[in-house]
C-alpha cells in the first residue's frame, strides 16, 4: 500500500512542470474560495453587528404589546424589571443587558430671554424640535451598544468661543471680543485655564447701576463649557437636581438646534400619567452613528432621573440584551421566554430579526446573494479545474500505452491515476488553504475599507469596512470542492484508460 | 314562430321595466343645501362661537388620565389666543400662546418658552385628546377647507344640517374630511366629525349644555372630544365663565403675558 502510494507520488513529479501548473491552479482556487467565504461571513456578521450594536441590541425584552404600540403605557413595570435583574446576569449566552426608557419630547436651546420680551421676532426665530428622549444606565449601556463610542470629537477653541458668547448673553452683553479671548485655546481647554478665561470674559461687564446683572452668573455659565466632550458618567453628577441634568445629543439634532457641547437645552415631555414634565440639560457630548434616526432625534440622558420625571420609577421601556453570537439571538430569546413565562409573564424576549424585520430581510437577501455568488464561483472553478485535470491526464495516454505494453494491468493504472490526482489536489489544496487563511487573518485585523464609513439603507445601518472571518467550514468547503472536481476531472480519462489498447495508445501523440 | 318569440320577448322586457318602477313608492326628496348656503351656515356658526373677542375660564377633564385642569383663556378673532393653567398647583403657570400660525408653550419650572414645531402639531396638547394643531388652527375652518353642499338630518331629535368640509389643495391639514352638524333653527354647532386619511372616523367633538353668556349669546358650556380609535379616551372642556368682548388689548397676546400672566 505505502509502496504503491510512494510510486504514485514519484509518478507525479516525473513531469514537474505539468504538476506545478495544475497545482498552481488548485492553490489559487482554494485560497480564493477561503477568502470569499471569509469575506462573506465577515460581511454577514458585520451587517448584523453594525445594525444591532448601535442601539437596537441583539435582543430585547419588552412588555407584550410594546412593539406595536411603543408608548409609556406599555412599559415593563418595576416589579418585573427586578425579576429580570435576577434572571439576566446568569442567563445562558447573555453577555450584557441594560434597561432603557424612551419617550418623545420637545427640545429647544435654552437661551436667556431677549432684553425686550415683547420682541416677537426673536421668539419666532426660536428653534424647537421633536426628540426621542432615551434614558440609559451608562455602565450597563456600554455592554450592549456602541453609543458611548460614537462620540464626536470636540473642538476646544469652538467650545471656548461658545462659552464666552453664552456667558455674555447671560448678562445681555455683546460677544464681540470672544474670538480674542479664546485665541490661545487651540489644543486643550479645560480646568483652571478655562475658568480664568471665563473670569476675564465676565469681569467688569456689568454696569454698576444694573441691579439685574450678575457677573457671577456669567462666570458660572462659562464654567459649563470647561469640560471636554464625553459620554454620560456611570454616576449621575446631577442626581439631586430634579429639573437639571446632563444630556448627549445626536449630532444632526444638535446642528438643527444650533447647540454644541456646553450649551443647555430645555426638554418637555408628558409623563406616564399625562402630566407635563420639563427639564433643563447641559450637553456633555454629541454622538454620530450610521443611523440618521439616532443622529437626528436622540437625546440620551440618565435612566434613573428620567424614570422619576416620567413617573415611571423603576420601570423600563425595554431591556436590551447582548448575546455571545447575534446569529443565535432568536433562539436565545426563545429560551429566555421559557424562563419569563413564570417570572414575568407580561414580558416577551424578541431577537433582532423580530425587532427589525427590515434588517432580517436585508440579511436574508445578503445571504441569498452570497450563496448565488458562491455557486457561480464553484461552477467556474469546477469546470476549469476538471478541464485542466482531464487534459493533464489525457496527455499521458502514450505513457499508459507503454505501461500496458510492459504488462501493467488496466486496474492498477486506473487506480494509480485517480490516487495521483487525489494526492495532487490534497497537497496543493492544503498549500492554498494556508495562503487563504493567512490572507483571511490579515484582512480580519486589517478590514477591507470601501471608504464610505457607516451608511444607512432603508433603516438598516451598514458598516463599509469589512473584516474577513476565518472559519473552519470555509477551509473544508474549499479543500473539499477542489479535491472533488479534480477527482471528477480524472474520472473520464480513467474510464478511457480502462478500455485502452496499447497499440492504440502508442499511436497517441 | 320567430316573430312570436320576438314579440313575447319585447312584451316581457316592457313588463320588467315598468313593474319595478310601479312597485317602489317614490320617497320625498331629502332636504339639500347648496354649497353657498352651507358656507353661510358655517360663517354664522363661527360668528356665534367666537364673536370678535372672548375671555373665560374653563375646566378640562381628561378621561385617559382621570385628571382635571383649570385654565383661563383669552381669544381675539381671528388668530390670537392665550391659555394659562391655574390648577392643579403643580401645573399652574403653564400656558400656550397662539399668534397666527405660531404656537408657543411656557413651562415655569424651567422658565422656558418653547415654539411648537410643525412636526409636533399632531401631538397631544397638555396630555388631552386635543392636538396642538387643534389649538393653532382654531381660527377659521374656511381657510383650510372647501365647503360642500349639505343635507338635512336629525340629531338627538333636533333638526340639523350636515355639512362636509374637504381640505383645500396644498392645505396643511391632516384630516381627510370634516363633517359639521349644526342645528337648523339657529345654526348652533351640535357635533363635528374628523375623518383620517383612511376615511375612518377618528374623533368626534360634541357641543352640549348651551347656556347664555353674560352677553346673552347662547354658547356650548360643554365640549367633549371623543377619540373613536380608543373608546375609553375623551376630553371634556367645561366652560365656567365666558364673556364676549368687542376687542382685547394687543399686549394680552405677548410672550410676557404667556410667562407672567396678565
Amino acid at each position: 500500500m505505502w509502496h504503491f502510494l510512494g510510486l504514485c507520488w514519484r509518478d507525479l513529479w516525473r513531469n514537474r512542470r505539468r504538476t506545478l501548473l495544475v497545482g498552481f491552479v488548485m492553490i489559487f482556487a482554494v485560497s480564493i474560495m477561503i477568502l470569499f467565504v471569509g469575506l462573506g461571513t465577515g460581511a454577514h456578521d458585520l451587517m448584523i453587528r453594525s445594525a444591532t450594536d448601535s442601539f437596537l441590541g441583539h435582543a430585547q425584552i419588552q412588555r407584550v404589546g410594546y412593539l406595536e404600540e411603543p408608548d409609556l403605557e406599555h412599559q415593563i413595570p418595576p416589579e418585573d424589571l427586578v425579576k429580570l435583574a435576577e434572571v439576566l446576569p446568569s442567563a445562558e449566552r447573555v453577555v450584557g443587558w441594560a434597561p432603557r426608557l424612551v419617550s418623545g419630547g420637545l427640545i429647544s436651546k435654552k437661551r436667556p430671554d431677549p432684553p425686550d420680551e415683547d420682541d416677537l421676532e426673536a421668539y419666532r426665530q426660536m428653534i424647537s424640535e421633536g426628540a426621542l428622549l432615551v434614558g440609559v444606565k451608562p455602565d450597563q449601556e456600554r455592554d450592549v451598544s456602541t453609543l458611548a463610542e460614537a462620540l464626536v470629537d470636540d473642538d476646544p477653541h469652538a467650545r471656548c468661543v461658545r462659552g464666552c458668547k453664552a456667558s455674555l448673553a447671560e448678562i445681555y452683553q455683546s460677544a464681540e471680543d470672544c474670538e480674542e479671548f479664546c485665541s490661545q485655546t487651540t489644543t486643550e481647554f479645560s480646568g483652571e485655564q478655562c475658568l480664568a478665561t471665563g473670569r476675564r470674559t465676565c469681569a467688569g461687564r456689568c454696569a454698576p447701576d444694573d441691579e439685574y446683572c450678575y457677573e457671577e452668573d456669567c462666570a458660572e455659565r462659562f464654567a459649563d463649557y470647561c469640560h471636554a466632550a464625553r459620554f454620560l458618567l456611570d454616576e449621575d453628577p446631577t442626581a439631586n437636581s430634579p429639573h437639571r441634568g446632563e444630556i448627549v445629543l445626536g449630532s444632526t439634532l444638535a446642528r438643527v438646534l444650533d447647540v454644541d457641547v456646553g450649551d443647555r437645552v430645555a426638554l418637555t415631555t408628558g409623563t406616564s400619567q399625562g402630566r407635563p414634565f420639563a427639564s433643563l440639560y447641559r450637553i456633555v457630548g454629541l454622538v454620530k452613528t450610521g443611523s440618521t434616526d439616532i443622529n437626528r432625534t436622540f437625546a440620551i440622558t440618565y435612566y434613573q432621573k428620567l424614570s422619576v420625571g416620567l413617573e415611571l420609577t423603576g420601570a423600563a421601556s425595554f431591556v436590551v440584551l447582548a448575546v455571545d453570537n447575534p446569529d443565535d439571538a432568536g433562539d436565545i430569546a426563545a429560551r429566555i421566554n421559557e424562563t419569563l413565562i413564570s417570572k414575568a409573564p407580561d414580558t416577551v424576549a424578541l431577537g433582532w430579526a423580530e425587532l427589525s424585520p427590515e434588517l432580517d430581510i436585508f440579511v436574508k437577501i445578503d445571504q441569498g446573494s452570497m450563496l448565488v455568488m458562491l455557486g457561480l464561483l464553484i461552477a467556474i472553478i469546477g469546470v476549469i479545474l476538471a478541464n485542466i485535470v482531464t487534459m493533464s491526464v489525457m496527455e499521458r495516454t502514450r505513457e499508459y500505452g507503454v505501461r500496458l505494453a510492459v504488462g501493467e494491468s488496466h486496474r492498477r493504472i486506473v487506480v494509480g491515476l485517480v490516487v495521483e490526482i487525489a494526492m495532487l489536489a490534497l497537497t496543493f489544496s492544503l498549500i492554498g488553504a494556508a495562503i487563504g487563511e493567512a490572507a483571511n487573518f490579515y484582512f480580519h485585523t486589517h478590514p477591507i475599507d470601501f471608504g464610505m464609513g457607516t451608511i444607512e439603507t432603508t433603516g438598516v445601518i451598514i458598516e463599509t469596512k469589512y473584516p474577513t472571518v476565518p472559519t473552519v467550514y470555509g477551509f473544508f468547503f474549499a479543500v473539499g470542492t477542489v479535491v472533488f472536481f479534480s477527482v471528477a476531472g480524472a474520472l473520464y480519462p480513467a474510464w478511457k484508460v480502462r478500455k485502452l489498447r496499447p497499440v492504440d495508445a502508442l499511436r497517441f501523440v | 314562430m320567430k316573430r312570436i318569440v320576438a314579440v313575447t320577448g319585447f312584451l316581457a322586457f316592457i313588463w320588467l321595466a315598468i313593474v319595478p318602477a310601479q312597485a317602489e313608492p317614490t320617497e320625498p326628496a331629502a332636504l339639500q343645501l347648496s354649497a353657498e348656503e352651507a358656507e353661510k351656515i358655517i360663517d354664522d356658526m363661527e360668528e356665534r362661537m367666537r364673536g370678535k373677542a372672548s375671555v373665560g375660564e374653563m375646566e378640562m377633564y381628561i378621561k385617559r388620565w382621570d385628571r382635571t385642569m383649570r385654565m383661563k383663556f383669552w381669544e381675539l378673532y381671528p388668530d390670537k389666543s392665550l391659555v394659562r393653567l391655574t390648577a392643579p398647583a403643580e401645573d399652574a403657570g403653564m400656558g400656550s400662546l397662539k399668534l397666527g400660525k405660531d404656537l408657543w408653550s411656557y413651562n415655569p419650572k424651567i422658565d422656558q418658552v418653547q415654539k411648537i414645531p410643525p412636526s409636533l402639531m399632531l401631538d397631544s396638547w397638555m396630555g388631552s385628546d386635543f392636538t396642538n394643531d387643534d389649538i393653532s388652527r382654531s381660527s377659521s375652518i374656511k381657510l383650510d377647507y372647501t365647503i360642500e353642499p349639505g343635507a338635512g338630518t336629525t340629531y338627538k331629535g333636533v333638526d340639523s344640517w350636515r355639512v362636509t368640509l374637504r381640505p383645500k389643495p396644498n392645505s396643511p391639514v391632516v384630516w381627510e374630511k370634516l363633517i359639521v352638524e349644526v342645528a337648523r333653527d339657529d345654526f348652533r354647532p351640535l357635533r363635528q366629525e374628523y375623518y383620517d386619511e383612511k376615511r375612518s372616523l377618528a374623533r368626534i367633538m360634541y357641543f352640549d349644555d348651551y347656556r347664555e353668556t353674560k352677553n346673552g349669546k347662547p354658547y356650548p358650556y360643554k365640549w367633549r372630544m371623543e377619540n373613536r380609535q380608543d373608546k375609553d379616551r375623551y376630553t371634556e372642556m367645561r366652560v365656567i365663565s365666558m364673556e364676549f368682548k368687542e376687542t382685547l388689548p394687543k399686549k394680552t397676546f405677548t410672550i410676557r403675558s404667556l410667562k407672567r400672566g396678565r
